[in-house]
Order: C-alpha cells, then structure tokens, then sequence
C-alpha cells in the first residue's frame, strides 16, 4: 500500500459515561444543526463541517469538546496524512495527488474516489492552511502574532488609525476634499454619458489626446474594454465598436472613424438643436383633434359660412385679404383681377377700373382719389378697392389705391 | 439512570447557549438580490472577475505568508471598474509580505499601479461609503466577521461592499467568493467598525456603463 503509516492510537474502551457524552454530543450537533437551514442553496460549507471545527475549535467556555481535524505532512515520504483528533482518518500524497480514507485499521477508495477535501498544496496558503478545505480559507496572521483569524490586516499599525481620516492618494485631506473626489465625477454633477469603446485602443488614444474630444472629456465618462473583457459584454455591449450611451438616447456599435465623427456625435448630444417649431405635443391631442375636426366639418363650414353672410364680417375679411395681396407686390393687373374675384365671392361690388385723372363724375370720390394719388407721389395706380368700413354706416367707404409698390387708404 | 440524566441537563444547557451565541443568524449568503427579496446588488462584479483571497510571501514561498485580503479586494474594485492598471495586484503582492494598512496601500499602489487614483478613509463614516456606492463605486471594508460561516468569531479581513442602504448591506467576501452576503445595515456597521474603527478603500476611476439598450431599428422586411 502506498501510504503505510499505522494510526496513532486506538480508541479507549467505552464506558457507560462516555457514551452518554458522545451522545449528547450527537444530538447537540444536532440541534445546533438547524442553522444550516439558515444557507438554502448557498455554496459554503456548513459551519458545523466537522473540517470546518478542526480549523476553528470553539473557544466559548461551553464544555464542548470538538476534535481537531488536521492535515499533518511528514517530510521522509512527502504525504501528508489526515487526523481527526488523535485518529487518522486520511492520506494525500502529493507527488501523484492520491488521496485515500483510512477507516479502522486499512485504506478504503482507490485514487479515483472523491474525498471532500483539498489538498493541503492546492491552497494557496500553502502548509499554513493546512485545511485542506474547499473553499480554502487562508488563515494567515502576521508572522509571530499568532492570530489564526486574520486574513491580512496588520493589527498594530491600524491602532494608529482609529480616527476619522481621509487620504487622497495617500495624502491625507479633509472630508470635504474626499467627498469632491467622489462626487466630481458623479452622474448627478452633470455627466450627460457615457463613451464606451470595445476593442479600439485607438479611441482611448484619442479621447485623452485629441482636441476635438476635449469638450467633451468634462461630460462624459469614458471606458475602454477589449473585446474578450467579461464585463462590457455582462452589460451588453457585446460587440466591437464605440457606443455612445446618454440618458435619453443611446447609439452603437458605431465605426470609429476618429475624433472628429465622435466628436460631432458628441456635440449634437450635448448641444441638440431645437426645431423653431419643437412644440411637443402628444401623439394623442393630434389624433383627437383630427378626430374632432372630421366630425364637425360640415358644422364648421357652416358657421363659417354664416360669418361671411354678415356684411360687415364679408367686408372686413375682403379688406384684410385684399391688404394681403397688395403686399404681394405682383406686378400687372393680378392683383386687381384677384381683388374682383374676391368681392364677387365674397359679395362686393366690384370695383371699377380707375383711370387716373379721370373724373368719376362723384365729385366727393373724385375728391378723393386725387388725394390718394397725391399720396401715391404721382405714381400710376394699377388697382383700388372700394369696399364698405366695418361699423360705420352704408354710406362709408375705404377706398384704396395702390401701384405696384405702395398703396394709398 | 444518572449519566442519562446529566446528558438531558447537558443538553438543554448546550442548546441554550448555542442558541444566544449565535447573534449573527440572519447574516447568510445569497446572490444579487437580498434574501427577502426588497434589495438588488446594482455593483454586481461577475462571477468570472472574482478573486479567491491569498497569502503573501512566506517561509515556504510566495502564497505561504500573511494573507492578501486588501490587495485582493483593491483589485477585485479595479476589476470592477476597469482600472486596468491595478490588475494583477494580488497576484503581485504573493511574492511580497502580507498584511495590510493604510500606508502599505499607499506604497504598493504607488509600485505597482503609480498614477491610481483612489481614496481611504479610517474612523467609520457610513455617509462616506455610501456616497462611494451612489457614484457606483465599490468599496473596500474591513470586516469583522461574527459570522456562522467564521463560527460567530471575530476576525481581522477586508471584503467588498456592494450594497448599503438604511437597512441591509450585502458584502462579498473574497474567503467566499462565490456569492454575496447580506445582512442588516447595524450588522454590517458594526463589523466594519469591529477592526481598526472602519477602513475603507475606493478607487476614483470612472465605474462601468450602464446596461446598454441597443436603439430600436425599424423592421425591414
């Protein structure tokens, strides 16, 4: 047999008390063994492992008395043997990674047979684990301390900093200079995104280096990953590319085609460009509005109609629209073929072409047109109206008169 | 009939000490959301990232000495928020002595990874890290341990905090890698205060994107 060393001792001979206490012992532990209920579906071993134990005998002044279970190597044949208390239980040999139990007085399981434990050099505490458990835990103190529970931190210098202290890159600061570090590049001080490039070292080159990205350094957070990196691919940026990433938009992959396309991209989501008629009006008012306007079209003509039969409204609109197409500054006789259809759509007269210096034989309306021509500076008319004024009476008329530049009331 | 009457006593006696011992019963291992389901790890580093503690430099080589736990908790923030420069620090720090304080993290950062950029703070200030996890950093704390998985016994350790609100926390520890554990908010002050008064360590690098939802395309065909 390949691991011959014959167990320390036997077993005393039981007596009647001693049972008794291995009993209550038992059931103790089984008792105590509710709390493994307390992990469902959790990966760490029980607490109440009885390797577990070994590595951390109780200290309570309970009269519990748990036996150690240890891995003892002896040097002359490079195994390291298995001891629960004073009986052994098992053997590793590290040279072919055999690992056996030793039940009674012979080695049972062949190398192929799983023992749940590791062994002692596959920790990477090396022999001062000496667990042989999985997880391993590295209990390691500070050489000469003699602390078996401490995982790497020097007690005796950390009595020097139980004070409330900051330290910026090693330097110590004040509270507030710390909580700057923090909250500088905080989401909420002002950060629009993110920039995420996934295997282009060249984007990170340029995102410190390139003045046309230097807008944009202050706003938005920047991360370079490779391609085969865990993490930007757990957050779905999975493929290769740059990715800009901002609250209420988000594009990528994109080609990197350098600074200056990254840059523009940027800038449009830092700077977006209102449209002069950006009313932003929800989907649902235009729907209903078109909605209602199909319903009521006839209703609405109506009225409309109804408004034009009054004539003071008829002739306020042909005065309005008449206004309109004298600002249209179209030469020729347009306007005034346009004025006429108008007023016979609307019910006005029509008014007469005027000649210039012509009498009307109305002494009041030659009057009149002399004083608009004179206002005219002399100019050629090509057109006028003559439409009735909005709240006066019948016999109260606007007369315009205009050429094709300018027109005269 | 006598021993089986002081094993009834014994017994009884064992229970109820075993019973008021364990103080640390709602601490327990879980995954990103907590066990009653009210909390959700937003500084989630995945499983692949994650590093298992180690030994510093010792009599039997490196890995054999005083144990690694704030190296491996530094690198396991700088894996988390990509700061490359600081990978490979635990790896690093096993040919070097174990143990840790605040100027030993000082110095071998300034070694291994010159330029990081990063804060520590002693004295227990919760405001402190939960501002480092508002701006979606993870921290690294000391832990104090009172734990079942630790037998209830005080330990000396750092781990990571990966979540802290007004009543729970959750922790990963880098003795067990594999899973989060969550406990009270009061549990975990209390632990992180229980060695040196409160350490912690936060790195400044900009943490990771958000979650990237890829812009809806129209339908083409």
């Amino acid at each position: 047999m390949i691991l011959q060393l014959p167990p320390r001792r036997s077993p005393d001979a039981a007596v009647p008390v001693l049972v008794a206490f291995i009993a209550v012992i038992a059931l103790m532990l089984f008792l105590a063994s509710g709390s493994f209920g307390q992990y469902p579906g959790g990966i760490c071993p029980s607490p109440y492992d009885p390797f577990v134990l070994g590595r951390y005998p109780l200290q309570t002044a309970t009269p519990v008395a748990v036996e150690r279970v240890e891995w003892t190597p002896l040097q002359a044949d490079g195994c390291y043997y298995l001891y629960r208390g004073s009986r052994q239980i098992g053997g590793y040999r590290a040279s072919t990674g055999e690992m056996m139990h030793y039940v009674g007085d012979r080695w049972i399981g062949a190398p192929a047979v799983t023992i749940k434990a590791k062994s002692p050099t596959a920790c990477p505490c090396g022999e001062q684990c000496k667990c042989g458990l999985d997880p391993c835990l590295c209990v390691t103190g500070k050489p000469g301390v003699g602390d078996p529970l401490n995982f790497g931190i020097d007690l005796g210098e950390m009595e020097r900093h139980k004070r409330l202290a900051y330290r910026l890159n090693g330097h110590e600061v004040s509270r507030e200079a710390a909580v700057d570090a923090l909250t500088l590049t905080d989401d909420t001080a002002g950060r629009i995104g993110y920039v995420v490039a996934v295997g282009n070292d060249q984007v990170a080159k340029d995102w410190t280096e390139a003045a046309t990205l230097a807008p944009f350094r202050e706003v938005f957070a920047f991360q370079s990953y490779k391609t085969d990196d865990v993490m930007p691919a757990k957050l779905g940026y999975s493929a290769p590319g740059v990715y800009v990433v901002a609250k209420d938009q988000s594009k990528g992959p994109l080609a990197y085609q350098g600074p200056e396309q990254l840059g523009g991209i940027l800038d449009g989501i830092k700077n977006p460009k209102t449209p002069l008629m950006d009313v932003n009006i929800p989907s649902w008012v235009w729907v209903t509005a078109i909605i209602v306007t199909i319903l009521n079209i006839q209703a609405i003509l109506t009225q409309l109609l109804q408004f034009l039969n009054d004539p003071t409204n008829a002739a306020a609109v042909a005065t309005v629209l008449s206004l309109l197409l004298s600002s249209l500054h179209i030469r020729g006789s347009l306007p005034v073929f346009l004025t006429t259809i108008l007023n016979k759509i609307l019910g006005q007269p029509t008014p007469a072409p005027a000649t210039p210096g012509t009498p009307t034989a109305h002494p009041v309306l030659d009057a009149v047109l002399s004083k608009l021509q004179e206002r005219l500076g002399g100019a050629t008319p090509v057109g006028f109206s003559v439409v009735p004024v909005a709240g006066a009476d019948a016999n109260t008329l606007a007369i315009t008169l205009h050429t094709a530049e300018v027109s005269a009331k | 009939m006598r021993p089986l009457a002081l094993a009834i006593a014994f017994t009884i006696f064992a229970a109820t000490v075993a019973t008021a011992g364990d103080d640390a019963g709602k601490i327990q291992p879980g995954g990103s959301t907590s066990p009653d389901g009210k909390a959700k790890v937003v500084i989630d580093l995945p499983v692949e990232l994650r590093l298992h503690n180690a030994g510093g430099m010792g009599r039997g080589g490196p890995g054999t000495g005083s144990g690694l736990c704030v190296p491996t908790s530094i690198e396991h923030l700088a894996r988390y928020q990509n700061e490359r420069a600081v990978w490979g620090l635990q790896k690093w720090m096993t040919t070097r002595e174990g143990g840790a304080y605040p100027e030993k993290v000082t110095r071998i950062l300034n070694q291994y990874a010159p330029g990081t950029q990063y804060v520590q703070h002693t004295g227990g200030d919760e405001g402190f890290l939960k501002l480092a996890l508002k701006t979606g950093r993870m921290v690294g704390v000391t832990y104090n341990g009172r734990d079942a998985f630790y037998q209830n016994q005080p330990i000396d350790h750092m781990v990571n905090l990966v979540y802290l609100d007004d009543q729970q926390a959750a922790i990963l520890d880098n003795n067990r890698e594999k899973s989060y554990v969550w406990m009270s908010r009061d549990e975990f002050l209390s632990r992180w205060r229980g060695t040196g008064g409160g350490w912690a360590v936060v790195l400044l690098h900009v943490p990771p994107p958000p979650l990237f939802a890829a812009p809806k395309q129209p339908r083409t065909s």
